[in-house]
């Protein structure tokens, strides 16, 4: 069990660690078709995790209906919407499945009218959750959160039109402020970011992190 | 007196003296000098090379940059095959263009030691128009032909399931029409409120059938298009089979064959020249014609089972849809009358325009370019009238009668076969091309005016060709780097087997995980843990699945449940088993429960949405946030906010980190993301590797301030090695 479980995976990870490392680094065309190769087996495996996933959807939202768990009802509305567009895209305008996908059909209706709006109106609730969060971090219980709300007024009044009526500085300041201080701390802490990013890799490619492949260390 | 005139004398015509021969002397001088050059100098030389690190498309051409530069004066780069062939102009270069050594500091390897300032110009022959009309052209109109016949066939197979089905919907839309017409006419000849109203409905009923028909015959008309393209790729393959094989003096395929083995023997005896390859390539390339052409002819039968077959399928779906006779005749008197397709005609058409290929590749003089194209168009029409004489045959065969249907389905059996025939085409082209790109090309430099005219070229030339280099030299910063903070790594873990005790600063969020889980527990709700939008190929996915094996362990030990909302299948399987496992390490396999490893939604608003429905309903004690994340951060943490949950996130998006500020409780900024696991395993091994980040970190810092120094002091080394090396960096 434990060369199934671990050793083959840790070694694969190491092979294919070091080879995508090293891949970076060539130029010759046969990387790029190696490369290409990769990314088609990606593919492959990534198509069958989606039968998975769908199993998983499905599997989910039928128990919630079966245990008539809290909000099932919401569930049926999965299964509606599963059938219905599934219906659509073999339906395809009356070409069926295996013809190209047909334009200005139902299910491009579907998906632009329902779909697409459905999203854009979670999309818009950010401007309100936006609004609250700063109500609840704008406030000045502390030196720090008091240099906050000072930066974050002259930043937001320098952005706006009326910022530059009131005082022709504020564009400038806020400008500043974005461009030094805070470009400064992004850099700061992309410089982090990538070093903690190659040393995970490092961890996993060496087999010193065994968390990904839930065993212990 | 006396000696004082001859002295006055002596001095004074010496004086003339000496103005005469320096007023000659200047004469003299500016005969001698050459005229000034207009513009811009002719260059000390001109270097043509395989441009570094390339994958063996490009040449880059260098030449000195002169020292002062006329306004509006660029140089002008031409290509050529060879030197006693035409010029091609493939780019021009201005004062501000391709320097080499801009402030000193190349901008690339290996041009960043260059001793001077040099200008240069990165040529990819195969995308300079003019040069590529010398390649293939043969070849690619083979290849179009091939792919144009199976397009062509899967869109009648198409077009014909279309057709059935508006069949289907006219009849169906006719009978209901039928039932309730009696009911309409009689309301109709009945005067009444009903009257005029059934009447319009009448007309609006014939109308839409007609129009139905009509679409009908326009779809039937269509795929009748489609079969004499169809045939004519057949034709015109085989015609240029012909061609070829008459234009190598090798009718006979076999005796070709015997050529192409002694070519392919004398090749390999000899290094072979240009001309010897080109030779090879053609013989190669009509013995490959041939072979399509015999199976193009061994299969003549099936293209006439195919044409069989869609003819007799429209007919049938014709008859089916039952037009009315008014309605076909009309469209038949529609039909323009066209002359039989002439096969001769389109052969000569497909030699002729050979025999100008051949010729303009012999002599790229306009005048032979123009041949070429006027040959090019009578194959233009000559193709044309094949096509639309074909179309009149096929109309003619539909209008005379009942066809017979074929023994089997040809229609589909000859998609499929086209298909290695094409990928075959293709896989050719694109060898010929890779060739063509490393073969050797010609350039040399002139001049433009600031009027736009172009002035004779300098008489210098360069040739190269393109090479594909192993090692892209441009990333060496990089590798450097990398293989520097791969051994500080090592050394750290090797060095905490004899010195265990490493220090970890203090991080407030992973101290909290456990009061978080505590609080989970003790409330008797669920942890709930969201991954971020991206998917396994992300390194922040990995770091959050490692965590997430940390956390499943804590949370089995403490008997709670944990909840792990997924958007991707793969993080989804992955999660899965990383939950499992964990539960199993910390010996509590029976508490695991797959249905709390879920998959929600893949896009990310769904997503967004299902979660926080989730917050909402089994209003969890902890959220844990950890990954990368996109704008749905701010909807899942407000939400989170709201039901009162602990908030611990953790994230690479600095875009985001601001949001997670303000409504976690605790946030891990960047880095910590990565350092979580090791932090949480408290292993010495995992710690070590902190420590080795850390020493990068303290490499970058010296770095920085260090090479912001000496750059002021006119010490540009640093900033040489960090540009000329950047890619990738």
């Amino acid at each position: 069990m434990r060369p199934i479980k671990l050793t083959i995976p840790l070694a694969l990870a190491l092979l294919f660690g070091i080879f995508g490392f090293g891949i970076q680094y060539v130029v010759h065309p046969w990387a790029a078709d190696t490369k290409e190769v990769i990314a088609l087996w990606s593919r492959v495996i990534g198509g069958i995790a989606t039968l998975l996933g769908i199993y998983s959807l499905v599997h989910l939202h039928m128990t919630k209906i079966q245990r008539k768990q809290e909000g099932w009802g919401y569930s049926l509305f999965f299964f509606l919407g599963f059938l219905v567009i599934t219906a659509a895209v073999v339906y395809n305008g009356g070409r069926w499945l295996l013809s190209a996908k047909v334009e200005q059909s139902v299910y491009d209706l579907l998906y632009e009218a329902l779909y697409v709006s459905a999203g854009a109106t979670m999309f818009s609730l950010l401007g309100f959750y936006i609004a609250s969060a700063a109500v609840r971090t704008f406030r000045a219980r502390s030196f720090e959160a008091a240099l906050l709300l000072a930066a974050a007024i002259v930043v937001m009044v320098g952005q706006v039109p009326i910022g530059a009526m009131i005082s022709p500085y504020f564009p400038g300041i806020s400008e500043w402020a974005l461009s030094v201080p805070n470009m400064a701390a992004k850099r700061a802490i992309m410089m982090g970011v990538s070093l903690g990013a190659i040393a995970t890799s490092l961890r996993i490619i060496f087999g010193l992190e065994r968390s990904y492949l839930g065993g212990g260390d | 007196m006396t000696r004082r005139v001859p002295l006055l004398w002596r001095a004074s015509t010496l004086a003339c003296a000496l103005a005469l021969a320096c007023a000659s002397a200047s004469r003299a001088a500016e005969e001698a000098a050459p005229p000034a050059e207009p513009g811009l100098p002719r260059p000390a030389f001109l270097v043509a090379e395989p441009t570094p690190n390339d994958n063996g498309t490009r040449v880059t051409v260098r030449w000195p940059r002169p020292d002062a530069w006329p306004e509006g004066w660029r140089y002008v780069v031409y290509i050529s095959l060879d030197p006693s062939w035409r010029w091609f102009e493939c780019g021009a270069v201005g004062p501000r263009e391709g320097l080499l050594t801009s402030r000193g500091i190349a901008p690339f390897y290996p041009y960043h030691f260059s001793p001077g300032d040099e200008q240069y110009f990165i040529v990819s022959p195969l995308e300079v128009d003019d040069i590529a009309a010398y390649w293939l052209p043969a070849e690619r109109q083979v290849c179009g032909w091939v792919e144009g016949s199976r397009a062509t066939l899967q869109e009648s197979q198409s077009k014909l399931a279309g057709l059935r089905d508006l069949a289907g919907k006219r009849l169906a839309f006719r009978a209901v029409a039928a039932r309730y017409r009696p009911g309409w006419e009689a309301q109709a000849n009945r005067a009444g409120p009903g009257q005029q109203a059934a009447a319009e409905f009448l007309k609006s009923t014939a109308k839409r059938e007609k129009d139905m028909g009509v679409a009908i015959l326009e779809e039937r008309d269509s795929v009748l298009d489609d079969l004499a393209r169809y045939l004519l790729a057949n034709a015109v393959v085989s015609a240029e089979a012909e061609a070829m094989l008459v234009s190598q003096d090798a009718e006979d395929p076999a005796a070709m064959r015997r050529d192409l083995e002694k070519a392919a023997a004398a090749l390999r005896i000899a290094q072979p020249t240009a001309e010897d390859r080109d030779n090879y390539d053609r013989l190669a390339y009509a013995l490959d014609l041939a072979l399509l052409r015999r199976q193009l002819g061994d299969t003549s039968a099936l293209g006439e089972d195919i044409t069989g077959q869609a003819l007799w399928q429209l007919d049938a779906l014709t008859r089916e849809a039952d037009l009315p006779p008014d309605l076909l005749e009309a469209r038949a008197r529609t039909e323009k009358a066209a002359p039989a397709p002439d096969d001769a005609a389109l052969a000569a058409a497909l030699k002729a325009w050979h025999a100008a290929l051949s010729s303009f590749e012999r002599d790229s003089s306009e005048g032979a370019e123009k041949q070429w194209a006027t040959a090019a168009e009578g194959l233009e029409r000559a193709t044309q009238q094949w096509q639309e004489g074909m179309r009149g045959v096929l109309v003619s065969r539909l209008a005379g009668g009942r066809l017979v249907a074929p023994p089997q389905d040809c229609l589909g059996a000859e998609i499929s076969r086209l298909g290695p025939i094409v990928e075959g085409c293709q896989k050719r082209l694109k060898q010929m091309q890779y060739d063509n790109s490393r073969r050797p090309y010609w350039f040399r430099l002139g001049l433009q005016t600031p009027s736009g005219e172009r002035l004779a070229p300098f008489d210098l030339t360069a040739s190269a060709a393109s090479h594909a280099a192993v090692f892209d030299m441009s990333t060496l910063v990089n590798l450097v780097f990398a293989v520097g903070f791969t051994a500080a790594v090592l050394f750290m873990v090797a060095y905490v087997r004899h010195h265990p005790d490493v220090f970890v600063r203090r991080i407030a969020g992973l101290e909290a995980v456990d009061e978080a889980i505590g609080r989970a527990t003790e409330m008797g709700k669920p942890v709930l843990f969201v991954h971020g939008l991206t998917g396994v190929g992300d390194i922040s996915l990995l770091a959050s699945v490692n965590i997430l094996g940390r956390l499943g362990r804590q949370v089995a030990e403490y008997d709670s449940d944990l909840l792990v909302a997924n958007n991707d299948p793969l993080v989804f399987s992955l999660s899965q088993e990383v939950v499992q496992e964990a539960y199993l390490e910390a010996g509590r396999p029976d508490a695991y429960r797959p249905d709390n490893v879920f998959m929600v939604a893949s896009d990310q608003f769904p997503y967004a949405a299902a979660v926080a429905g989730i917050m909402s309903r089994r209003r969890p004690a902890a959220n844990f946030f950890m990954g990368f994340f996109y704008a749905e951060a701010l909807i899942l943490a407000e939400r989170g906010a709201m039901t009162g949950a602990i908030q611990i996130a953790g994230t690479d998006s600095f875009t985001q980190l601001p949001f997670f500020i303000t409504t976690c409780d605790y946030t891990l900024m960047g880095e910590e993301l990565y350092a979580a696991s090791a932090y949480l395993s408290r292993n010495a091994r995992l710690l070590a590797t902190l420590k080795a980040q850390d020493m990068g970190k303290a490499v970058l810092l010296a770095s920085l301030p260090v090479g912001t120094a000496l750059c002021n002091l006119g010490l540009n080394w640093v900033q040489v090695i960090y540009t000329a090396y950047d890619k990738g960096f």
